[in-house]
Parts: C-alpha cells; sequence; structure tokens
C-alpha cells in the first residue's frame, strides 16, 4: 500500500520500488525522535548480541566462588572485574546479560519470521479464495484469539515439555492469528482493486496473482505488526521463562534469571534490578521503533 | 450524557480486549506473590503433570473471556440503540 496502488499504474505492482521511496520513509520516521532513539537502541542490543563474546568480560557461566552476591561497582563493597556485581553463585551480571540480550533477540527473530511466513500463507490462501477454505482457517484462528495469549502459550509448553525451542513453538502458535487476520484483511480490500482485475484478465496464474501482485501491496500492515510482535515475543519468552518453562536454568535467559533470583530481591537488588530492566529497555525500545514504523508506512495515519 | 454514551463504546471494547490480558497477567502475579488462584493452580498442575487440571483451568480462562466478550457485545446495544440487531 506504500507505493500508493490507486495514483500509480497497473503494473506498478510488480515493479521494483520508486528510488525515492527509501528515502521518503526515513524522512516520515526520522520525524519521531522517540522512534529514531528506539531504533538506536535495537541497533547498538543487535551489535551487542552478535559480539557477546567479545564484548563481555566473562562468560556467561564462569563462577567466581570468592565473589558471591557482590554489589554493583558504584556502591559500597564494588568489585572492579564485575561491573553489575555478581549473581547468588559468583556469575558476573554485565556478561550474562549480553548474552541474554542474544537469547532473546534470536528468539524474537525465529517467532516472528515463522509466524510471518505461515501466518502470510494462511492469510493469502484465506483472503484470496475465500469460502469454506476461508471459514475453516478463520475459525480455526479465532479458536486460539480466544484463549489468552500467555495461558495458550504456557498449556502449549507444558504439554511439548519446558525448553527454550517449544517456548519459541508455542509462542509462534499465539501470534500466529494476528498475521493471518491482517494479511486476510488487506488481501480481501486489494482483491476487487482494478489492477488485480486487469491481471487476472491479463492472464497471471493464481500464484503469480497471489504472491507478486497482491502480496505487495499488503506488506506495510504487515511489517508494522512483526515489528511489535518482535518486543511481544521477547516479552511472553521472557513471561515462560519466569515461570520456569522456557529456557533451563543455566542458561542466561532474561526471564529465567529474574526467576532463579527472585527470592534475594531484598537482600541483593541487583540480582533482580538488571535482568528486568534489560527486559524493559528492549521491549521499549522495539515498541517505540514499531510506532514510527506505522506512522512512517501507514499513509492512513500520517500526520499530515 | 450524549457525549458519554458515543465515548463509551471503545471503552467497552477495550474492557472486553484486556480481559485477556488481566487472566495471563494473573499466572504471573499469582505465581511471584503465592496466591491460590487459578493461575498459581495451572503451574503447579503443570509441575504435577496434572493434566486434567491444567486443561479445566483453561478451558474456565477461556470461558470467562469468552462470556465477558459476549457480555461486551450485549453491551453494545445498551450503550447505542443505534447498533441493536434489528430482526
Amino acid at each position: 500500500m506504500t507505493d500508493g496502488a490507486n495514483a500509480a499504474p497497473p503494473a506498478a505492482s510488480s515493479a521494483p520500488p520508486r528510488p525515492g521511496q527509501l528515502r521518503e520513509f526515513w524522512h516520515y520516521f526520522s520525524e519521531n525522535p522517540g522512534a529514531v532513539a528506539g531504533l538506536l537502541v535495537f541497533a547498538l542490543l543487535v551489535i551487542v548480541a552478535l559480539a557477546a563474546p567479545l564484548v563481555a568480560p566473562h562468560a556467561p557461566d564462569a563462577q567466581f566462588r570468592d565473589a558471591l552476591l557482590t554489589p554493583p561497582l558504584w556502591q559500597e563493597g564494588g568489585d572492579p572485574r564485575f561491573l553489575l556485581g555478581t549473581d547468588a553463585i559468583g556469575r558476573d551480571m554485565l556478561s550474562r546479560l549480553i548474552h541474554g540480550a542474544r537469547y532473546s533477540l534470536f528468539i524474537g527473530f525465529v517467532v516472528v519470521t515463522i509466524a510471518l511466513v505461515v501466518g502470510v500463507a494462511l492469510g493469502l490462501v484465506a483472503g484470496f479464495f475465500g469460502g469454506w477454505l476461508d471459514t475453516v482457517i478463520m475459525r480455526v484462528m479465532d479458536v486460539i484469539l480466544a484463549f489468552p495469549s500467555l495461558l495458550l502459550a504456557l498449556v502449549l509448553v507444558a504439554i511439548l515439555g519446558p525448553g527454550l525451542f517449544n517456548a519459541m513453538l508455542a509462542i509462534t502458535v499465539v501470534l500466529q492469528p494476528h498475521y493471518v487476520r491482517l494479511t486476510r484483511a488487506a488481501v480481501i480490500g486489494e482483491r476487487s482493486r482494478d489492477y488485480v482485475t486487469s491481471a487476472r484478465v491479463a492472464g497471471a496464474g493464481r500464484l503469480r496473482l497471489m504472491f507478486v501482485t497482491i502480496l505487495p501491496n499488503c506488506m506495510a500492515p504487515l511489517i508494522v505488526q512483526a515489528a511489535l510482535s518482535f518486543s511481544n515475543a521477547i516479552l511472553e519468552a521472557a513471561a515462560l521463562g519466569f515461570l520456569g518453562m522456557g529456557a533451563q536454568p543455566p542458561t542466561p535467559e532474561w526471564g529465567t534469571m529474574l526467576a532463579e533470583s527472585r527470592e534475594f530481591i531484598l537482600r541483593a537488588w541487583w540480582v533482580v534490578t538488571f535482568p528486568g530492566l534489560a527486559i524493559l529497555v528492549t521491549v521499549l525500545a522495539i515498541n517505540l521503533m514499531g510506532d514510527g514504523l506505522r506512522d512512517a508506512l501507514d499513509p492512513k495515519l500520517k500526520r499530515s | 450524557m450524549h457525549a458519554l454514551r458515543n465515548a463509551l463504546i471503545p471503552v467497552i471494547t477495550t474492557i472486553g480486549l484486556q480481559m485477556g490480558l488481566l487472566m495471563a497477567g494473573a499466572i504471573l502475579t499469582e505465581t511471584i506473590f503465592s496466591w491460590p488462584g487459578v493461575g498459581k493452580w495451572m503451574i503447579d498442575s503443570i509441575s504435577r503433570r496434572d493434566y486434567q487440571a491444567v486443561q479445566g483451568g483453561l478451558v474456565l480462562t477461556a470461558l470467562i473471556v469468552m462470556l465477558v466478550n459476549l457480555v461486551v457485545d450485549i453491551a453494545y446495544g445498551f450503550v447505542n440503540p443505534k447498533i441493536r440487531h434489528v430482526r
């Protein structure tokens, strides 16, 4: 929808993006200072996560038995070796947080990719063919939507068995219906447009109509949803980890770190606070970025 | 009065949508503070491999969410008579 299907000639739907499109997008995106800040923080997180073994001062599971529950550097009793202190069995908090960023971003990336691909395929089929196929797919998605998301993910993990991979699978299933509904709504809106009819008359096959003619014009809301559910996936994975159903304890995943250090909240605040802050900052940055994306990509919400 | 009625519609919709989030949030809250609610019960049942209890809790929560959304749909008619379904 970004390249203005109503203004452009019919062939524009399958043509490569206009040269000025990226600059126009950046113009609208950079108008929003929150979005740019979110993008910067997110980029920083990705770099830190990719370079985790180089950036982190210690191994995430290295235990320093002489420095249990060391406070952060700026507090009394802090140790210069451990910038953010150590946890109950002497592991460096900073290193664990840095390695945890890897897990969180990996979860978000995998979940969003699978949910996007499967959701777009199902939504395209449902919206394009209609009829009983549409009814079946949409009713199944309605059933999934009827359950509170965390609850369904929890039960799925309970059935599949706890673990990082199963948690990702469960979150994918839970986030799926949103993509299917978005794609279906957009496809139904585009299907009756003139450019689709002309492509059909010109002899385009079903697959070509679906993927080459219609799909590129439905991408804007999907990209926004992908960005926003990225943070959702991280949050749910952290919640599952916190409940002991996601990544299992030695893994430096943020939710799991929160859960295993919950009992120290009164004696050693840093063990609990930093993983929580890490989740907060990541999710906030991604949400701000997603809002900026929506403002830039969605013509209906564009502010003058 | 006239403004409030019309302004209430999105508010009611949001209440219905928030219900699911609240039920999910209750699991975390109950686990943290050891409150004996449905959420804690389900978590304990999962760790005991008591799948009947998990199933029951899940269906109960889904039923509550669906009921609340039904009430929301009915409430639309009371708030704004224009969108009552006419036979």
